[in-house]
């Protein structure tokens, strides 16, 4: 098995579970994405582009209800993965493509299907809404409650 | 624009990826803006806290049904045309040295 092929799938495997948080639902997307490009060298770029339509497709699971306490020092980064889950899909998008994938502007833009104004519109208020939720407008940091 | 600088090289900033000289340049149209600035620095610890928390998925080992699913998707081996040519001369050349090495040593007396 190609050491590259591998390597593609770990890196699908990533960008997968920052989209949905069922590590199992994004495994099957990993593999619903490798099947639908069977054994064709295709771009990285256009693998991930068919994960996010696949990803599109699944219903997000009811948002946990959050709680807001009182202000503490710089967030962690589990808090910022913790407020990232809370966004909505189309602004986990962007940040992943951004931050966990480090694609280009101009890759990210191409893999959403959007021109370049719009993706950067899209990436400064999903950068918006992370900071609310992460600092929090009214100085209260959020949390989850189990 | 988020401030003075538009929203672009804003998001650039915030993800390094102005060249130094650019950078050095919005950093100092900023310095009159420490709201903007310190946006900058907050929008920066996101983007590399979530990088942080997602990067050790990418070293993860694969699950069974990921790498038996790679397994399937591999191509049968076909042998490469030229692999198969060069093994064809080779194999010729070496069959007619030895015909050539078994009439020689008919004809020519030791």
């Amino acid at each position: 098995m190609g050491r590259q092929a591998e390597a593609t799938a770990q890196r699908l495997r990533r960008l997968a579970r920052a989209l949905i948080q069922d590590s199992e639902i994004a495994d099957s997307l990993v593999i619903a994405t490798l099947t639908i490009h069977e054994a064709r060298a295709v771009p990285l770029t256009r693998m991930i582009a068919t994960l996010i339509g696949l990803r599109r497709k699944h219903d997000d699971a009811p948002a946990r209800a959050i709680q807001a306490h009182p202000p503490r020092g710089p967030a962690a980064p589990a808090d910022v993965a913790r407020a990232f889950e809370h966004l909505p899909l189309a602004d986990r998008e962007v940040l992943a493509l951004v931050a966990v994938e480090h694609l280009s502007y101009e890759e990210a833009a191409a893999v959403l299907d959007i021109g370049f104004a719009d993706f950067i519109g899209r990436l400064t208020r999903a950068r918006t809404s992370l900071a609310r939720v992460v600092d929090g407008e009214h100085h209260v940091v959020l949390r989850v409650v189990k | 624009m988020t401030g003075a600088v538009p929203d672009e090289t804003f998001n650039a900033l915030v993800d390094q990826r102005l060249s130094p000289k650019t950078e050095r340049e919005v950093r100092q149209r900023l310095e009159g803006e420490p709201q903007a600035l310190a946006r900058a620095l907050a929008w920066q610890r996101h983007s590399e806290a979530l990088g942080s928390v997602f990067a050790p998925i990418a070293h993860e080992p694969l699950p069974l049904s990921v790498l038996l699913k790679l397994q399937a998707s591999q191509p049968a081996w076909r042998p490469d045309p030229g692999m198969l040519r060069t093994v064809a001369v080779f194999c010729l050349g070496l069959a007619c040295g030895l015909v050539l090495a078994w009439l020689a040593s008919r004809h020519i007396p030791l």
